[in-house]
């Protein structure tokens, strides 16, 4: 019985984390932009005095089309492995996933 | 263009939870111009392993005669005047391990950081210093030396304030 009640409140402690992560991200979503601004004012650097925000960013390459060929190709290759049996399946890493009914 | 810093350090690791500085080193431009500069090795308990003795230029022996770190933070923090801006080639690794020995970081206190002014500026292959240093044809021939880095830092710095153009490649 004991068990029954720390599941409950294990997953519904689990769930309001969740509703709250999804809240915080939507705030940090919405102040992003604004954030961004500030950087190139304050070169690259805001510092708040117990902490940093330092601006980043991931470039991109673009790829020769002999390169994008031969993605293609091993993209195609992986396909044709998994169909025919010879990719062997192996565990993944376990997640949740939480849809909020309220 | 007013008076800055540029500081670097070198340390045994990552993190300033387990792993140790070993050098701090700044350097004070006035005027696009270096005037002083504050360069201190910093006793540690264990030997570093030899490829970080090897990569920041140091010996052993240097290193086991050099002051405590919290003498030399006290001779750091004495050198850097107040409100002085601070110049860091990616400020987070620096400022973690300064103020985990001590260097208090008032929120009035300007800091810059060239590995970010580079990149909201200018399309690079990668934002290391020696890559940008060389993209603004600053010469850092001894790099991963905290006086060197500190050096070429805040030669990027005013490169950077003075809208200087990147040479169109740069060393991988």
């Amino acid at each position: 019985m004991n068990q029954v009640i720390d599941i409950k409140q294990i997953a519904e402690r689990f769930a309001e984390l969740k509703r709250q992560e999804k809240l915080l991200k939507t705030e940090i979503d919405g102040l992003k932009e604004s954030v961004l601004g500030i950087f190139t004012e304050h070169e690259g650097q805001y510092n708040g005095g117990t902490f940093l925000l330092k601006y980043d960013r991931r470039d991109k390459w673009e790829y020769s089309p002999a390169i994008s060929e031969m993605a293609e190709a091993m993209k195609s290759a992986k396909s044709e492995e998994v169909a025919s049996g010879t990719a062997e399946k192996v565990q993944g890493t376990p997640f949740i996933t939480f849809k909020d009914l309220s | 263009m007013k008076s800055f810093i540029a500081i670097d350090t070198e340390t045994t690791g990552f993190s300033p939870k387990f792993s140790n500085l070993i050098q701090i080193s700044a350097v004070r431009f006035e005027n696009g111009i270096e005037v002083a500069h504050f360069d201190s090795w910093i006793r540690v308990a264990e030997r570093p392993k030899q490829e970080i003795l090897d990569l920041v230029g140091v010996t052993w022996e240097e290193l086991r005669q050099a002051p405590e770190e919290a003498e030399v933070m006290e001779a750091f923090k004495a050198f850097v005047q107040p409100g002085e801006r601070l110049v860091f080639h990616n400020a987070p690794f620096d400022l973690a391990f300064l103020t985990h020995a001590g260097f208090e970081l008032a929120a009035t206190r300007p800091v810059s950081d060239t590995q970010s002014y580079a990149q909201i500026l200018h399309l690079l292959s990668n934002y290391k210093l020696e890559t940008v240093a060389a993209a603004f044809g600053v010469c850092l021939d001894n790099a991963h030396n905290a006086l060197a880095d500190a050096r070429a830092t805040g030669e990027v710095y005013i490169a950077l304030k003075q809208g200087k153009e990147p040479y169109p490649k740069q060393a991988a």
